[in-house]
């Protein structure tokens, strides 16, 4: 700047004005040099920082970070209920608080505290956990669950040895909260869910169980057994997931308005069920009672709403507990009315009846003469009282379950009409009804019938079913020759109550509804008596219920005998299959008991029958028969 | 990056200008002439009272600023308050969202246990308890269209009530499966046809 310089000197003094800015313009060189410098290195060093944090350390510092900060939570989602057909709860699911401590970690901060300042902290951590101990058993009652929360148990799992320990595994959240609220440091909670069953053993075989696996990834509720299990994807929703920001070293702070819902729950849908769960209840009851007193091995019911073909009430004698299902053995834990198949006796006798008169063969009132025994291939077929030839009605042969009577009608109807009947109603094949662990059953087909087998299927032996079969077969007559496959699940819920119900499934044409109604009113004299003629008597009379027509079948088959692995002479299947009322239909009720021994209810569930009817007209307030069922003579 | 130039009015790199400017002051006046100028204005200055002369002018600044500032204060303030309301808000919202979720955990134990009382395990259990038994087999009335009234079937008296089971406090007993309730002796009706059975061949092969 050469200006300024050399004018400088020729100024006087008084002229003031320039000469600062010529003195500061003097060191003007030297500060922007500095200055430069100055912000040239910065800049550098804020660059090579840059780079360095930006670049090579990025990575982790992010994690770091995120690590510090970050927390991802999974949102549980709420696990669909299971209800019966009227909306009670047979199954849902609550949340509850799992409690655990800290010893070790607790024992630690308390000394470091004391260490530092003895007065705010007099207790020694012994006399400390006492009072947490009492604190905790005060606010949870000495039990909970069977897991022990009294005082002593408490304090003496405090001060164990050890770094984490479950207290108490399922706790109410509110008393949960209460807990944790006073005493962070000792104790903590995470979330559970639990699986309540309010009717405890009540159809645990058809709903299963469900209960909280801490050892799944994230731990939730899972299917076990049954519906449960069956239904396990649809039940149990999808859960969803979260980020939280939350406090440094802990995660159970979430920093307010930091939450970024990844994905959100989907919750699961509810089960509506067709069955009542009174209906349910009753016929469960009757069922036990009546393998008890008839010294059976197994009893399983199964009733349908003749309509629709759906189950009110399936019971097997033996159930368990869903919420301690360990403890259950083989026996209690299979639903027998669907999981075991037997031979059914003389209930299949319906399937010949049916044929024989949808082909036009027999009348209800066709005498036939039927003789003492009847010889299949190399099979003699008798009946079950010793005979000469008897005149007989149609009607009489299926009231008085004549297997000879039986046999002639089907060697009318012949072979192939009959194979192909048996399938129409629903034989050897799953009904599909939705209930788990179904069986097909055993029907042998045609092209492998030896000659006696059309000797022995005919009278229900040398093919099995299912009790639910069984009954099916009872409601295609009930419902004029419409078999409606049986279903359990009536309805999916979803979120906010959105119900959307299962289509029903298409009905089957067995016969006419004529050859039905005509099947119907035959069977009614299975339970006709006669008190002064002891051989007009049906073989299922104690079935019948005054006020109301009854058409029904019983059935006696041998069992197989694994010794000789032949047809046992002692054990039996008894079955017996209703229709209530014959006249206007409402309800099938199919019964099964497995080798009752010994005692006078043994030889019939016919009672049991009557038993379970006479709940179900009350029950549902089924309207009496307009006319009593008309007498019919059996045996001329 | 900018040249840290102009910092001293203007370059003193630039020579044109420079001697342009010196050519002007030359031209107008001399050096003599530009010191008592100089020395004019600054007692012009003093008898002023040093800096004061833009003052009249800058007076008429004054409230302009004063807005400027009101204004910046008020949105500050505003700004406070609704950042301090939003954050009071989000604390009353999540005391809120607590809350519900409370409530939430209260109905769902309220809905459990309700759904306990309801059962029938359970409603059989405390029937039990006070007394009640199930007719086992009822009779049925109907009135016919003369007024008449038929009665069909014969009512049996239920089995005699049992002592209620012990302690209430007892979770509900298993439903019939295991133990069935004492009062389910055998039915009357049972019986006779239990009898009647004997007579009766069993159906079937």
């Amino acid at each position: 700047m050469p200006g300024p310089q050399q004018k400088g000197p020729r100024r006087p003094l008084s002229v003031r004005g320039p000469r600062p800015a010529a003195r500061s313009g003097g060191n003007n060189k030297v500060r922007l040099a500095v200055g430069r410098v100055l912000l040239i290195g910065a800049l550098l060093i804020a660059g090579v920082k840059l780079v360095q944090v930006q670049g090579i350390q990025a990575g982790e510092l992010a994690q770091q970070a995120e690590a510090q900060r970050i927390t991802n939570q999974n949102i549980p989602a709420e696990r669909g209920s299971i209800l019966d057909r009227n909306g009670n709860q047979l199954a849902f699911s609550i949340e509850v608080r799992a409690l655990y401590i800290l010893p070790q970690r607790a024992r630690k901060s308390w000394d470091e505290a004391r260490a530092k300042d003895p007065e705010q902290y007099p207790l020694s951590y012994e006399d400390h956990s006492r009072e947490v101990a009492k604190f905790i058993s005060s606010t949870l009652g000495p039990e909970v669950n069977g897991e022990k929360t009294d005082e002593e148990s408490v304090f003496k799992q405090l001060v164990k040895d050890i770094s984490y320990e479950v207290l108490v595994s399922e706790a109410e959240p509110a008393k949960a909260a209460k807990i944790v609220g006073k005493y962070p440091a000792e104790i903590g909670s995470e979330y559970r869910s639990k699986r309540i069953y309010p009717n405890g053993e009540l159809a645990s075989n058809i709903i299963g169980a469900a209960n909280w696996r801490q050892d799944e990834k994230p731990p939730t509720t899972q299917g076990i057994l049954g519906l449960e299990s069956a239904q396990d994807n649809l039940l149990a929703g999808r859960m969803g997931r979260r980020v939280v920001d939350t406090m440094s070293g802990d995660d159970t702070v979430v920093i307010p308005n930091t939450e970024r819902e990844l994905v959100k729950p989907q919750p699961g849908k509810s089960l509506e069920l067709t069955i009542d769960i009174d209906t349910q209840y009753a016929v469960q009851r009757m069922v036990s009672d009546y393998v008890k007193k008839s010294g059976a091995k197994n009893g399983s019911a199964v009733v349908l709403d003749s309509r629709t073909g759906e189950i009110v009430a399936m019971a097997n004698d033996k159930t368990y507990d869903p919420t301690d299902f360990g403890k259950a053995n083989e026996d209690q834990l299979r639903n027998g009315a669907v999981s075991s198949s037997f031979e059914p006796g003389s209930v299949n006798k319906i399937v010949t009846a049916a044929a024989a008169v949808e082909y036009g063969l027999f009348k209800p009132d066709d005498v036939l003469q039927v003789p003492g025994s009847l010889k299949v291939a190399d099979r003699v077929i008798r009946d079950a009282w010793t005979h000469g030839t008897v005149p007989m009605s149609f009607t009489g042969v299926f009231a008085k379950s004549s297997n000879v009577g039986t046999l002639m009608a089907a060697q009318e109807v012949g072979k192939e009409r009959y194979a192909e009947m048996l399938q129409k109603f629903g034989l050897g094949k799953r009904t599909q009804s939705g209930v788990p662990a179904e069986e097909a059953g055993v029907v042998p087909p045609l092209n492998q019938w030896s000659g006696s087998t059309f000797g022995n299927l005919p009278i229900g032996q040398g093919l099995s079913m299912t009790l639910l079969q069984m009954t099916g077969m009872y409601q295609a007559i009930a419902n004029d020759g419409v078999r409606v496959p049986p279903r359990l699940v009536r309805a999916e819920i979803g979120e906010e109550g959105a119900r959307s119900e299962k289509q029903r499934p298409e009905g089957v044409r067995v016969v006419s509804a004529e050859t039905a109604k005509t099947v119907r009113n035959m069977f009614r004299s299975v339970t006709q008596s006669d008190p002064r003629d002891a051989n007009q008597n049906g073989t299922g009379k104690a079935a019948a219920l005054p006020g109301f027509q009854i058409a029904g079948k019983t059935g006696t088959a041998q069992q197989i005998d694994p010794t000789c692995k032949c047809y046992s002479q002692s054990q039996y299947w008894i079955t017996f299959a209703g229709i209530l009322p014959a006249d206007n239909p409402r309800y099938v009720v199919g019964i099964m008991l497995d080798a009752p021994n010994g005692t006078q209810f043994s030889s019939s569930a016919a009672p049991l029958f009557h038993d379970i009817a006479t709940f179900l007209t009350q029950r549902f307030q089924v309207p009496m028969s307009v006319e009593q069922t008309p007498f019919v003579q059996l045996q001329l | 990056m900018t040249a840290p130039a102009r910092v001293g009015g203007s370059s003193p790199r630039d020579p044109s200008r420079k001697k342009t400017e010196d050519r002007d002051k030359a031209r107008r006046r001399s050096a003599g002439a530009e010191r008592a100028y100089a020395r004019r204005a600054q007692r012009a200055q003093n008898l002023r009272g040093g800096a004061a002369a833009p003052q009249a002018k800058q007076v008429s600044k004054a409230p302009f600023v004063v807005l400027v500032m009101l204004v910046l204060g008020a949105g500050i303030a505003g700004i406070m308050y609704f950042s301090t309301q939003a954050a009071a808000d989000t604390y009353r919202l999540q005391e809120a969202r607590s809350e519900a979720e409370k409530l939430t955990l209260q109905m769902e134990q309220l809905r459990r246990e309700v759904a306990l009382l309801e059962s029938p395990t359970d409603l059989a259990r405390r029937a039990t308890e006070m007394g009640l038994v199930e007719p086992s087999n009822p009779a049925r009335l109907r009135q016919n269209p003369d007024g008449s009234v038929e009665e069909f079937g014969k009512p049996s008296a239920p089995t005699k009530s049992t002592p209620p089971p012990p302690p209430s406090s007892e979770p509900p007993p298993p439903p019939a499966g295991q133990t069935p309730p004492a009062g389910q002796t055998t039915p009357p009706a049972g019986e006779q046809q239990g009898q009647a059975q004997g007579q009766n061949p069993p159906a079937g092969g």
